[in-house]
């Protein structure tokens, strides 16, 4: 019975030694394929992790594109002043060049906005762009510190101010630089007292800023406008300029008391140094209106100084009157992809009359900016600037400076 | 009894097996297998399951800028390359330069028969709105289906011409690449399908219309006649599955079992991207699809579109960074906030070589430092690329004659004999650059054999190539290897001033006993004072070499040391892991 077992043990052994030795002649073939034979058993199909999800929903919300397909959700300014504002829109694509887009907001000041787009299908070999557009905003606290070029920065109040419009708009692209286009708008602009009255931290005497004009303003704007665009690519470049010139005529219907014309003139100039290692950004800024001796623009029709776009250390509307001239340069480097650096200077002035455009009395402000940039364009900036008024003013917000 | 005999049959059994298996498990340890080293690697298993996919570009770019995916351990050796650390012919790769001779001729026909779509009409029957370079999909008289793009307004022959030169020279490199071949295309030659459907960016998916082609051709060259000049790409046989990542294996391919950070092909095509600075060496500019091959479908995996490559960036010239800067910097970014431009990057200073014909690239190229090149983003497989993995690049490089760029060059019809003329010599200096770079970077020993009478015989690629002077002596540390336990026996060390070296005598003469020699060099660069590994078997016919191994051990991914770019979590040596790396073939490193 031992001899068997032990016989038993053998047997198995060399069962095993017999394996052994057919895989002895096994091949690096046979191994490949055993592996590859193994793997077959597990396979699945390939499916998206969640950072692809993720990335996949903000293209379909067009964060990448500008594009958005369907509903998506919307962040942004709703008006100067106003904070940061969320909402959500809908975007829908027709055909190849035709798109209906409805969004609507509200922000972190409580201003509100609501507006409708329809892009029809393209013209004159897709030249040509017609637009109906309708939009509602409710801004009930928006700053205003009288009118003239030496307001007080202490003389504050706030009036609400409640535009509703509804109008038709045509671009043409008449050749690769040049573009001309017009459109008409009918505009009602309701103005009001403002929530918050005089400034709580600032309180002027009542009679030191003229009041707003209050009521009801309608109008039928027409305008019309060309542009001169050598930069490329036109959102973010190093070289190149913009030159545009628009004329907006403001028909009251209330009579023609509160009609008025403006013009509005725009340099932009970048110049690069040493292969754009620096940009030099120069840019000019005119506009004036024209109105009848017995007329009067609305204050809130009025051009305006200060924020992002004009005099970065300022407040938005910190100066209005009926004309205006605003000069920026800036010099910007590059430290990487996607990201710009610049220092700036702002100087501009409003005045009563147009003889009084000139380079006296200018306002000016000075600071430092970054930016995050895309071949179309300036996606982000955060800026700092400093003025006669503000020590440091911080600018957060979307698109470039000029 | 019966109980007693079960006790005992309990108690021999185990021992019976586990001799076996330790006898067993001897032979599964063994180095070499009676077929290596393998030339081709076959897929075995059907992969007709493979579904299609889509990689997303942001989300490449987001993952690869931000993320280092795949195996981050520092100095892990191609697990692809078969035991004489040669890349086999397999679904990624075929064989050509360097092991092949490939004609000046073969080289102008690349990869399809040497004629573009067949005279007469076409047919669009479908289209790419989104991307950079617009194009449109074509069925020739003949049925054959193309895709075809255009060059950018203003730059006649740039992209186009671009396209087929580098995908030819990816082809002779041994890539599957498609089909392609200039021709001029007609507006009025062109039909429209009744089928054919297009998805404009943000729109849905509806029917191709005329006013698209017009759209199409806005954003095109136009000659003087109104006719454009085109590529033609061959639609790749089989059934598009969609690209392939740099890092990973296709999850449903049973035949990928190889990380793609690890394929040898792969991150060598780091050092030929470099080369023809090809920024946009992605995964979207790749395309598997699934062929039917020996009765069953596999996977082939393949290179597209090199418009983008030289000094062509596809819509336009090549931009100053492009080659030297991924589009997210991490320090180098932070570093130039506070400079006011007053840190001026090298690349804004190096005087560039522009025409409407070629594009845009740097005129002088002979100090070009290879391993400073960078891609749009990071890719896996090129960061993970080792040292002897560029030597392997170069080697293939060295394939290309002056003669042979010159003749990939005529292909792309330029026009511009100037032009023509500069980049040729940006193709010649770079090549100069890489192959000055990585040659002499590793032991250099190649083309090895131990000839009947004892002689180990080689060349020194670096020496031969003339960018390294000759070592002063080679040693050669001689061992008897058994196979079966992957031990050595030490038989005896000798050296040479020449690249001859003798064997100590006597050498095995049994059939199926082997040899192997650690071959370093004195008096040289310190990179060849490591040895490199070779293993001979005795067979009927003499020695033959079975093994190489050229550099375990003290091999850094140089661009992590000298870029100082974040260290890898893990490290590892070679050491004592010469037999197990040459019998991990194909796998993942046991």
């Amino acid at each position: 019975m031992k001899t068997m077992h032990a016989l038993a043990a053998l047997t198995a052994a060399l069962l095993l030694l017999e394996i052994d030795s057919a895989g002895a002649q096994e091949t690096r073939a046979d191994v490949i394929r055993r592996q590859q034979a193994d793997r077959q058993a597990v396979v699945a199909p390939p499916s998206l992790n969640r950072a692809e999800l993720i990335i996949d929903r903000l293209d379909e919300w067009g964060v990448f594109t500008g594009e958005p397909r369907g509903i998506y959700p919307w962040l942004g300014s709703i008006f100067p002043g106003g904070g940061i504002a969320a909402g959500a829109g809908v975007h829908r694509a027709l055909g190849n060049s035709a798109a209906v887009n409805v969004f609507g907001g509200y922000s972190t000041r409580q201003f509100w906005h609501t507006e409708a787009n329809v892009a029809l299908p393209a013209l004159a070999r897709d030249r040509a762009r017609v637009t109906l557009s309708g939009r509602h905003t409710d801004a009930p606290d928006v700053r205003h510190h009288g009118i003239g070029n030496d307001t007080a920065q202490t003389d504050v109040t706030y009036y609400g101010y409640r535009p509703s419009s509804g109008g038709i708009r045509i671009d043409v692209d008449a050749s690769s630089h040049v573009s001309i286009g017009g459109g008409v708008t009918y505009l009602q602009v309701e103005s009001s007292p403002g929530r918050s009255g005089p400034s709580g931290e600032i309180r002027p005497a009542p009679d030191q800023v003229p009041a707003p004009v209050l009521g009801t303003f309608t109008y039928i704007n027409t305008s019309a406008r060309a542009a001169f665009d050598w930069r490329q690519p036109s959102g973010y470049s190093g070289s190149g300029g913009l030159y545009r010139v628009r004329f907006d005529d403001y028909r009251g219907r209330d009579g023609d008391r509160r009609s008025f014309r403006s013009l509005e003139a725009e340099v932009r100039q970048l110049i690069p140094l040493l292969r754009a290692n620096w940009v030099l950004a120069l840019g000019g800024l005119a506009t004036v209106t024209d109105i009848d001796d017995a007329g009067d623009v609305p204050h809130f029709m009025l051009p305006s100084l200060g924020g992002g776009g004009t005099l970065r250390g300022y407040p938005d509307f910190r100066f209005r009157d009926r004309h205006r001239l605003v000069m920026n340069a800036e010099l910007r480097w590059t430290p990487a992809r996607f990201l710009d650096m610049a220092v700036f200077y702002d100087t501009g002035k409003v005045a009563a009359h147009r003889r009084d455009l000139d380079l006296a009395s200018l306002h000016d402000s000075y600071g430092l900016g970054l930016r995050i940039t895309g071949r179309k364009g300036y996606a982000f900036r955060l800026e700092v600037a400093r003025s006669r008024e503000h020590r440091a003013r911080f600018l957060v917000g979307a698109g470039g400076a000029f | 009894m019966l109980r007693t005999s079960t006790r005992r049959l309990r108690v021999w059994l185990p021992l019976g097996l586990a001799s076996a298996m330790a006898i067993q498990a001897g032979a599964r340890d063994r180095t070499f297998y009676p077929d290596d080293p393998v030339s081709t690697v076959v897929d075995s298993q059907d992969a007709a399951g493979v579904q299609a996919r889509d990689i997303d570009v942001v989300y490449d770019t987001f993952e690869n800028s931000f993320a280092w995916r795949g195996d981050r351990t520092a100095d892990v050796r191609a697990q692809n390359v078969n035991t004489i650390d040669e890349v086999p012919d397999s679904s990624w790769f075929t064989n050509r330069l360097g092991m092949r001779p490939v004609t000046a001729d073969a080289l102008v026909r690349g990869p399809g028969t040497g004629h573009g779509p067949a005279a007469g009409a076409l047919t669009v029957i479908g289209a790419k709105a989104d991307g950079v370079m617009p194009g449109v999909t074509v069925r020739d008289s003949a049925g054959q289906v193309w895709f075809v793009k255009f060059d950018p307004p203003g730059y006649p022959a740039m992209a186009t011409g671009t396209e087929v030169v580098v995908a030819r020279l990816f082809w002779a490199l041994g890539y599957y690449v498609a089909d392609t071949h200039l021709a001029t295309l007609h507006p009025d030659e062109l039909l429209i399908d009744a089928d054919a459907r297009i998805t404009p960016p943000g729109g849905r998916r509806r029917p191709f219309t005329k006013g698209d082609l017009r759209r199409l051709f806005r954003r095109a060259h136009r000659h003087p006649d109104g006719s454009f000049r085109v590529v033609a790409s061959r639609a790749l046989e089989g059934r598009p599955v969609g690209p392939f990542r740099f890092y990973g294996t296709r999850s449903d391919d049973p035949n990928d079992i190889v990380p793609h950070e690890h394929r040898r092909e792969l991150r060598a095509y780091g050092t030929f991207a470099a080369w023809v600075n090809h920024v946009d060496s992605k995964s979207g500019n790749t395309l598997d699809t699934v062929v039917a091959q020996d009765g069953r479908h596999v996977v082939r995996h393949h290179l597209l579109d090199f418009g983008s490559t030289l000094g062509s960036a596809g819509v336009y010239p090549r931009e100053p960074y492009e080659g030297s800067e991924y589009l997210v910097e991490g320090k180098a970014a932070l570093a130039g906030i506070p400079s006011f431009g007053l840190y001026i990057k090298g690349w804004r200073t190096v005087p560039r070589y522009r025409a409407r014909s070629v594009g845009a690239f740097p005129i002088d190229n002979a100090q070009w430092d290879p391993e400073r090149w960078k891609p749009r983003y990071p890719n896996s497989a090129f960061r993970s690329a080792r040292l002897d993995d560029k030597f392997w690049a170069a080697r293939r490089l060295q394939g290309f004659t002056d003669e042979l760029i010159e003749a990939a060059i005529r292909v792309g019809r330029f026009d511009d004999p100037a032009s023509e003329g500069r980049l040729a010599a940006f193709l010649v200096e770079r090549r100069n650059a890489i192959v000055r770079r990585y040659l002499p970077a590793v032991n250099p020993i190649v083309d090895l054999e131990l000839r009947a009478d004892g002689t180990l015989a080689f060349a020194n690629a670096a020496v031969d190539a003339g960018v390294a002077s000759a070592p002063r002596e080679y040693v050669v540390a001689w061992k008897q290897f058994d196979n079966a336990s992957a031990t050595a026996t030490e038989l005896g060390v000798t050296t040479a001033s020449t690249p001859r070296v003798a064997a100590p005598r006597p050498l095995p003469a049994t059939p199926g006993s082997y040899l192997c020699a650690d071959i370093s060099a004195a008096g040289g660069p310190a990179a060849w004072a490591a040895p490199a590994h070779a293993w001979f078997r005795r067979e009927s016919g003499g020695w033959r070499l079975v093994g190489f191994q050229r550099t375990p051990g003290g091999n850094p991914p140089a661009r992590q040391t000298e870029r100082g770019e974040p260290r890898p979590r893990r490290h590892v040596t070679d050491r004592g892991a010469i037999s197990s790396r040459i019998a991990s073939l194909p796998g993942p490193a046991s």
